[in-house]
């Protein structure tokens, strides 16, 4: 599992890969801070499409977006596969971020930061 | 060959969903379902590994799979101190604004990704009965 940051102007984008689990919560954390420093007021979720997501790894995602609404930023969240955006749906993640479901969709997140 | 086992310990979540999903797609589920059943599948192990393995040095879960008429049923079970689901549905909304911790959508996801669900104890193990219906029109009664 790995977590990527890239900063874009007022925009940060974790890229998100492998086996989310509770595993994720240290790397995230810390990826989460180093993007902090920029003082971004969008995140942009990507998973790259093969990644797997557990409870536990939902859950270190809650507290990553719920802090950052907390913060005022804006969350996106990009590249899920179908039955991972089904997940999100159904524990209700949706209502708390910008599902972006194709790159048209991207793009214009990018930009409107 | 109409059934299939696992025995596995921590760490062989993976090779155990791989074979579940195997089994599940040689028995003509779709694509989509498969994926419901090794996300529901998983939290089951999670959980046995959590309240079971973890506490029990050695122990190991087991899956036990088998597709009659229509229905895939998969028991997940373990030895361990008897496990009660919790009955409240976790709310998304005391998660995100910190009244209730971000854990506990396990037991939820299990719930919500099979068509039928049971909880027990059989003969000293936390079984786990998760039923999956290939076709609801052919078979409308059989979650039931």
């Amino acid at each position: 599992m790995t977590v990527d940051i890239e900063i874009n102007g007022k925009l940060g984008v974790f890229k998100l890969e492998g086996d989310l689990s509770a595993a994720l919560e240290e790397p995230m954390l810390k990826a989460y801070a180093d993007v902090d420093t920029h003082r971004p007021t969008k995140l942009l979720l990507r998973f790259v499409p093969e990644c797997t997501i557990n409870s536990a790894g939902i859950a270190v995602l809650i507290s990553v977006i719920s802090q950052a609404r907390r913060e005022g930023k804006h969350v996106g969240v990009a590249g899920l596969s179908p039955h991972y955006r089904k997940i999100f749906d159904l524990i209700g993640l949706t209502e708390y971020v910008e599902m972006l479901t194709d790159e048209e969709a991207v793009k214009t997140f990018m930009e409107e930061t | 060959m109409n059934n299939t086992s696992f025995e596995g310990q921590a760490g062989s979540e993976k090779e155990a969903l791989h074979c579940v999903g195997q089994f599940a797609a040689r028995c003509g589920f779709p694509e989509e379902r498969v994926l419901d059943m090794r996300t529901a599948v998983e939290e089951a192990v999670l959980n046995a590994i959590e309240h079971g393995l973890l506490r029990e040095r050695g122990s190991s879960f087991r899956i036990d799979c088998s597709f009659e008429k229509g229905v895939l049923e998969i028991h997940v079970s373990h030895r361990g101190a008897r496990f009660t689901p919790p009955e409240v549905v976790p709310d998304i909304h005391a998660k995100m604004d910190g009244r209730d911790s971000p854990r506990g959508w396990g037991v939820y996801l299990i719930h919500q990704l099979s068509d039928e669900v049971v909880f027990e104890e059989m003969e000293g193990r936390n079984v786990v009965r998760m039923r999956f219906v290939l076709d609801k029109e052919r078979y409308p009664n059989r979650s039931h």
